[in-house]
């Protein structure tokens, strides 16, 4: 979370506003205190219209200070994104892809290449900013989907995604993999869901902890279609 | 001149399996937060300062 140091504005506000004050009472009561009900009012009078413009520019000033401490926490997180997926998940997980193709040993690919899937889950629940994030990494071998490896669960995903015409979020999910689409639900409670998509039991009443959002894609791996699906609500399993 | 890892050290641990992704990107977030705060606020401050130079010397 980033933090902004505290501003002196309200201090030097507050200073000019009793200073202010100070100056325009000296001047009412240099010729003495108001004897009647009108020189009162007068005197009253005379500090609303100098209170009145006072507040109004402290208003535009700490309004303008919360826009610029806003914009600067913006800019910090944006910078502070591009650092991490660029310098700390993109770096190294290159550096992995890089060590699969250049390995020898048939038995040492394999292992990077299990490495390197579960690098990517780790990575994909870890940069979505999600609470209790899960991804689950699929991989497609003879027409059937089934986790390789993933990330925020405890107990390993039993889904297998299958063209039979009795699996029908199977049948959708391939769809997804053969015309290379991706897949976002937002809020699995308040959009409608696609074809195949549906929540776990227990969701519709707000009863279960489970997820509410959503997404699922394709990726090559090792010249192998294995489609990732970070956080798979479409996946009751 | 700067030299420097382009992975660092943790980030080699991580890929190696010997640390947990949830403490690496705990560090790595708080790293990049931190050095991102630096950033940004470094560049404003050259900026108010040229500003306020540019101000000064149009007088």
């Amino acid at each position: 979370m980033v933090t902004t140091p505290r501003s002196r504005l309200r201090t030097y506000l507050f200073l000019e506003a009793g200073a202010v004050g100070l100056g325009y009472l000296v001047a009412v009561l240099r010729e003495g205190a108001p004897g009647s009900g009108g020189a009162w009012a007068l005197a009253v009078a005379g500090g609303v219209a100098v209170a009145v413009p006072l507040w109004v520019k402290s208003r535009r000033e700490l309004r303008q200070e919360a826009e610029t401490r806003s914009a600067e926490v913006l800019a910090i997180e944006a910078d502070a994104k591009l650092r991490l997926v660029v310098g700390d998940v993109v770096t190294p997980i290159a550096e992995v892809v890089g060590r699969v193709h250049q390995t020898s040993g048939k038995a040492e690919r394999e292992s990077l290449r299990g490495q390197l899937k579960q690098l990517v889950v780790e990575a994909v629940a870890s940069l979505c900013d999600g609470e209790r994030a899960r991804a689950v990494f699929f991989e497609l071998e003879r027409g059937e989907m089934r986790a390789a490896a993933w990330f925020g669960r405890g107990d390993p995903p039993t889904t297998v995604f299958t063209d039979d015409p009795a699996d029908r979020r199977g049948q959708e999910a391939l769809l997804l993999v053969r015309f290379h689409d991706y897949l976002l639900i937002d809020d699995v409670r308040a959009e409608e869901l696609p074809r195949g998509a549906e929540p776990r039991p227990g969701l519709a009443t707000g009863r279960s902890s489970a997820w509410r959002c959503s997404a699922a894609t394709r990726t090559w791996a090792c010249c192998r279609w294995t489609p990732p699906s970070p956080t798979p609500s479409t996946t009751p399993t | 001149m700067m030299r420097g890892q382009v992975v660092p050290e943790e980030a080699r641990a991580w890929t190696a399996g010997l640390l947990l992704a949830t403490d690496y990107f705990a560090n790595a977030r708080r790293d990049a937060v931190a050095k991102a705060s630096a950033a940004i606020r470094g560049r404003l401050h050259r900026a108010r300062q040229a500003s306020s130079e540019g101000r000064g010397t149009s007088r």
